[in-house]
């Protein structure tokens, strides 16, 4: 049987915001889906103010065509554990004798022992758990969500970085009867989820209450404009999502 | 590469000027010289702590933002043309952001002058409401000292509640030790402390109706009572004591 040979196209219109490439290889149970997936800012400088712009929480979704995800592992998958919980009782038993002896003019010497044993127990329970925060985790029907994590797993800031480092996403498996292979990924944001901030500025009162509209609303015309960019390359913008970045893989 | 300055089309740059170049803050007229659209432009957004004090907000569409820690005031006019479906929304009122900062500078002020002047205002602006005295009861509560406390009582009612005067009475008494030991510890004579009450005296009569004149009242009465006093025919010395009794009558 022939190898299949695939063809990839990748569109990442806001190129400093977000990048993403598939590749597809052959594999042992099937076909491996290689992703790379990366997030930074842009920046814009104005009149002697500097505005950033980056996403907060993003998705990767995958549409496939004539083939769909193996059972098997899938990347950032997070896989609830048992919980362990000890329970164990902790005993100590003290033991003691006391003889007292004395005279006793009727009986001569008496003598009487006395013994007690008492235990005491303590008893504990201990149960522990610990949770992995992943950046990327696997969700349910071939998609993915990205958010930039802190030690205590609250999203902070903006995502920056490699948020999949060129690694297999899932395997794929030709859907019986199914033609022409076609992965088709797209990075989504939720329009919320596009942050903008100014840099650096005014700390005084009266700067801030003056500024702050005004920030709001060049970042709007900013935000406005990123969506305007991804639905012209991508054109896919829902009310309340937009595509920022796409990966098709198709086979020839 | 593209960069946000290649897709900004020449409308966007011409709005982000004419926001720049606004004298006015006013939410609703930055919308309208940016070229933003009311009706289609402030959905699913991040519009937090923005100040819509004043703004005319009929015909703005705000479904699914988040306008937490918004302000306004009664001059912001929504009605029925203003969308807020799925919006989050906690408003700030304007009044109590006023008095906030002004609480806060309250905080961050040293000198007995400025202090008694932000007071001053405080009362002037807003009125001995019950927010306020609440505020100034528990500012004077922490005072680190006499001064601070004394300043804060040319302000305070003449008769707190009975919580609050026990409050007030702990700290007065607390930090009027203080004083006295200092005053006395600068030249290891008792006699020393009489300079520093007959400052403490003539800072509490400088108002009416305050907390500060009630307490001279009371130290008018410690001394007439005093058998030297009697004695003189109405001719007294303010004695450290003196002011110690008036301070532990507060709230009588």
């Amino acid at each position: 049987m022939e190898d299949a040979k695939f063809k990839t196209n990748d569109k990442n219109p806001l190129t400093e915001l977000s990048g993403l490439r598939f590749n597809i290889t052959q594999g042992e149970t099937g076909f491996d889906l290689s992703c790379q997936m990366m997030f930074g800012k842009m920046t814009y400088e104005h009149g002697h103010r500097q505005y950033e712009i980056g996403v907060v929480r993003a998705h990767l979704r995958l549409t496939l065509e004539g083939c769909e995800t193996a059972l098997g592992k899938l990347f950032g998958e997070t896989v609830l554990v048992p919980v362990a919980e000890e329970d164990c009782i902790e005993s100590q038993e003290f033991a003691g004798i006391g003889i007292s002896s004395g005279v006793n003019a009727a009986s001569g010497v008496s003598a009487a022992v006395n013994a007690n044993a008492s235990t005491q127990g303590t008893r504990s329970r201990k149960s522990s758990q610990s949770k992995l925060h992943l950046p990327v985790t696997a969700l349910p029907n071939d998609s993915w969500e990205v958010k930039p994590l802190s030690v205590t797993g609250k999203i902070q800031g903006v995502i920056e970085g490699t948020a999949i480092p060129n690694e297999r996403l899932c395997i794929l498996q030709r859907k019986l009867g199914g033609n022409r292979i076609a992965v088709i990924g797209e990075v989504q944001v939720s329009k919320r989820d596009i942050k903008v901030s100014a840099k650096g500025g005014n700390k005084t009162f009266k700067a801030i209450t003056e500024w702050k509209n005004k920030d709001v609303i060049i970042g709007q015309i900013l935000k406005l404009a990123v969506q305007r960019e991804a639905a012209t390359s991508i054109s896919r913008q829902t009310n309340s999502t937009v595509a920022i970045s796409r990966s098709e893989v198709l086979e020839q | 590469m593209r960069l946000l300055e290649d897709f900004l089309s020449d409308e966007d740059i011409e709005g982000i000027d004419q926001v720049m170049a606004s004298d006015d803050p006013r939410f609703d007229l930055l919308v309208k010289v940016s070229g933003l659209d009311p009706k289609n432009d402030f959905k699913f957004s991040d519009l937090r702590g923005l100040n819509l004090s004043g703004s005319d907000l009929r015909g703005f569409d705000f479904t699914n933002t988040d306008l937490r820690n918004c302000v306004r005031n009664d001059k912001t006019c929504i009605d029925e043309t203003t969308i807020f479906d799925g919006a989050k929304l906690e408003w700030i009122e304007l009044v109590t952001l006023h008095i906030v900062v002004k609480m806060q500078e309250l905080e961050a002020v040293t000198s007995s002058d400025k202090r008694q002047q932000l007071l001053n205002e405080l009362v002037a602006e807003f009125g001995r409401t019950t927010h306020v005295v609440t505020y100034m009861v528990s500012a004077a509560s922490k005072a680190r000292s006499l001064d601070e406390f004394l300043d804060f009582s040319l302000f305070l009612p003449e008769r707190p509640s009975a919580g609050q005067s026990a409050q007030l009475r702990k700290t007065g008494q607390k930090l009027l030790i203080k004083k006295l030991k200092q005053s006395r510890s600068r030249t290891r004579r008792n006699a020393t402390a009489t300079f520093a009450t007959d400052a403490i005296a003539t800072k509490l009569q400088q108002t009416t109706g305050t907390l500060a004149q009630r307490i001279f009242s009371h130290l008018a009465d410690v001394v007439s009572s005093k058998e030297q006093t009697v004695a003189l025919n109405g001719m007294a010395t303010i004695e450290p004591k003196d002011i110690e009794d008036a301070f532990s009558r507060i709230g009588e």
